[in-house]
């Protein structure tokens, strides 16, 4: 299992946009198709749960912002930081009660799997 | 258990906080922990030949609001411009 840095991030970010983008079409970019297919295939846990990942074609609509019809790799990474906020909140509002600053799990639910797992 | 995708993204709020929470704000980063998250995270940003930066201008390029911290918005804004440069850096 990969551990958790910015880097390892990044580089997954990128492959797996790459991984889709290629299947068909303008290869450095996903198609509604290619989109769908990402979100079933790597978010399958964080779709049951995210508001914002559940209507893939408003998603699509908001995020091409060029209405070129793709998603390119930044409106893509747009996409990403509303994730990472939306995962966030989410670990805040599963937070054990208490003192101090803590995370429950995230977008994936009650079972959190580790960084990078 | 997470993708490994969705862990990438769940080790973003990771990575925030590692940082974050040493000192201050849980949600704000000051001068001190962004130096650190620089230099552990991605020191190259401070090397690059064509484009060096110091902490005090990467912090200053991020801190929209010009509190001298970086929240977590700011930083969701830092990594997007990261994400983009990586992704250019693979068509290298």
């Amino acid at each position: 299992m990969e551990a958790c840095s910015l880097k390892n991030s990044l580089k997954i970010f990128v492959d797996t946009f790459h991984k889709y983008s290629n299947i068909s079409g303008n290869k450095d970019a996903l198609n509604r198709r290619e989109m769908k297919t990402l979100l079933n295939k790597e978010m399958p846990h964080f779709i049951k749960n995210s508001k914002d990942l559940k209507n893939v074609s408003h998603l699509f609509e908001e995020l091409d912002t060029n209405q070129d019809a793709d998603v390119d790799f930044k409106e893509f990474a747009v996409m990403i930081a509303r994730v990472v906020m939306e995962t966030h909140e989410k670990m805040h509002e599963n937070a054990p009660p208490g003192q101090g600053h803590s995370h429950g799990p995230g977008l994936e639910g009650p079972v959190k799997g580790k960084c990078g797992q | 258990m997470v993708t490994k995708f969705e862990g990438a993204i769940n080790c973003m709020v990771d990575v925030f906080h590692k940082y974050s929470l040493e000192h201050g704000h849980p949600h704000a980063m000051n001068r001190k922990a962004f130096r650190k998250l620089i230099e552990t995270e991605c020191p190259e940003l401070l090397t690059n030949p064509k484009d060096p930066k110091t902490v005090e201008t990467l912090l200053k390029e991020v801190d929209s609001n010009k509190d001298d911290l970086m929240n977590f918005e700011e930083y969701l804004f830092m990594i997007t411009r990261l994400m983009v440069d990586a992704h250019e850096a693979s068509h290298k």
